[in-house]
């Protein structure tokens, strides 16, 4: 043989190889679909709550998404209740009070319902899950990511949202929340929402897409000094409310609630963004509390919250 | 009898259809060893069209269309556009090379080593090695969209591809290389220096 169709059939051999790699695993999840005439991708995913995210009344906002469904089951710690025999409200009461960490909607023969969307909220913090089934488009050789965050016009501050991403058999879920507090310290440094997308495929290619949006919740910040204390006031103009009127605390400073849409930060040890750094810097994260409800900040979250609070002190030093 | 005479024949017409076939091959391989101005011509014409004509209708003719210039931000495209032209003007050159010299022959070893290596410093150059971050821009009223694309994987591939289809080239020109020197007339001595007539041919 000659080495000039050796080395032909050589490329020949890589070319078909990297074909395969590339293309037959999407041509495989693509042609059912295409024969079944079904989208290759929709939104959906199994009706499965964690409770520790959310509240009785946004587990009965949830349930109520299935109202008007029959042979359906509400089921936690081994308890099945059929939702066309109890109100949401009586199901999500039950629910809480039981102690159960997952409550699952499931159909008469035991497969998990499906919903678009999931609300999380407690008096803390609020969020959303949104799923989407991809059908085998992504799979072991192709992989997405999201992140969501708020980052001001002028760049300086960028607060990470808490997203977390399941991917299981193609079906991908992503879960975003952030709590009150840190969502009204990053919108009033006049920020925008960021979703940033990335995409991988074979280990060829990836994308990074990254879409800035302004967000329909305006928030104003002051920072004040007056007989020792310091004092970060958050007051929201528009949009998401704070829940209630409540005390609790951030780190080493004491946090409340007023009015519906006031959130007041004070330390009487110094600037609140020194001593929440302090906090920071001894156990790597910030925790929240208020009434019963408490928040584990993430490490990125927290420093990129002190950040904010930093913002606020610099830029609007108020008397 | 007539069985012996019908085998001879059948003997004969086969003989015959191999020397045509032999014949046809060493007209074509003899074909092969000339040196080629229309292919040079056609592979420069082909190379100005994708580093030159390309480049040129992007930035003159797609970014000023009102629908893109009112969605998109493309300064970033558009200096990957002239990188691509600026960077693709010695590819044109040396494509000419590249398709006029015949198999067998060292200018065409030769210029397709220097459009290989070139071609593979305009793709990392251009691509920027793999790291094309802020490409695209998108602009709707309030809400922007910024596209950063990694190919490196892509690149890499492509590189292989390139060097794969030089081996190819390699291999043609050993192939080709004693047949190249007996069809011009050329001395095995010569080519043992790597130099024929004074000249690398």
């Amino acid at each position: 043989m000659k080495l000039g169709t050796a080395a032909r059939i050589v490329k020949l051999a890589v070319t078909i190889a990297v074909f395969v790699i590339v293309t037959v695993p999407v041509i495989l999840a693509v042609i059912p679909m295409v024969t079944s005439g079904n989208s290759p991708i929709s939104l959906g995913m199994d009706a499965e709550y964690d409770l520790e995210y959310m509240d009785e009344n946004v587990l009965k906002e949830n349930l109520d998404k299935f109202k008007d469904k029959d042979d359906l089951y509400a089921s936690f710690e081994g308890m099945h209740m059929a939702m066309s025999d109890y109100s949401t409200a009586e199901i999500a009461h039950e629910a809480m009070e039981s102690g159960a960490e997952i409550l699952s909607v499931v159909h008469g023969d035991g497969s998990p319902a499906q919903v678009e969307s999931i609300a999380y909220g407690t008096v803390l913090m609020t969020g959303v899950a949104t799923g989407v089934k991809t059908e085998g488009l992504l799979s072991s050789i192709s992989s997405i990511d999201f992140r969501y965050s708020t980052v001001s016009k002028d760049g300086k501050v960028t607060v990470p949202w808490n997203t977390e991403r399941e991917m299981d058999n193609g079906n991908l879920t992503i879960a975003v929340t952030v709590p009150y507090v840190v969502l009204m310290a990053s919108m009033a440094c006049d920020s925008e929402v960021r979703v940033d997308v990335k995409v991988s495929y074979a280990g060829l290619m990836s994308a990074d897409v990254n879409l800035n949006a302004a967000f329909d919740y305006d928030a104003m910040g002051k920072y004040t000094h007056d007989e020792g204390v310091d004092t970060i006031t958050l007051v929201n103009l528009d949009g998401i409310s704070v829940p209630v009127t409540l005390g609790g605390s951030i780190g080493m400073c004491d946090m409340s609630y007023e009015d519906g849409d006031t959130i007041v930060i004070q330390s009487d040890e110094g600037k609140v963004s020194d001593v929440l750094r302090e906090t920071f810097e001894q156990d790597g994260f910030l925790l929240l509390s208020m009434g019963d409800e408490i928040y584990r900040m993430p490490g990125d979250m927290s420093e990129a919250f002190i950040t904010a609070i930093e913002y606020i002190e610099v830029n609007f030093h108020g008397e | 009898m007539a069985s012996e005479e019908k085998a001879a024949a059948k003997a004969a017409k086969k003989e015959a259809k191999a020397e045509r076939k032999a014949n046809n091959r060493r007209v074509k391989e003899e074909e092969d060893h000339r040196n080629k101005p229309g292919k040079g011509v056609v592979s420069l014409v082909i190379a100005a069209l994708v580093y030159i004509a390309f480049p040129l209708i992007v930035i003159n003719v797609l970014v000023p269309m009102s629908f893109i210039q009112d969605h998109l931000e493309t300064d970033a495209l558009v200096d990957l556009m002239w990188k691509w032209l600026y960077v693709g003007i010695p590819l044109v050159i040396l494509a000419f090379p590249k398709g006029y010299y015949a198999k067998g022959s060292n200018g065409r070893l030769l210029a397709w080593v220097a459009f290989t290596g070139v071609s593979i410093f305009w793709l990392f150059y251009i691509l920027n090695f793999g790291d094309l971050t802020g490409l695209l821009g998108i602009k709707d009223g309030d809400t922007t969209l910024k596209v950063d694309i990694v190919v490196t994987g892509a690149l890499y591939l492509s590189v292989a591809f390139k060097l794969l289809k030089l081996l190819i080239v390699a291999c043609d020109h050993h192939d080709h290389r004693e047949g190249y020197l007996r069809d011009n007339g050329l001395s095995k001595e010569e080519d043992k220096l790597g130099i024929v007539g004074g000249r690398y041919s």
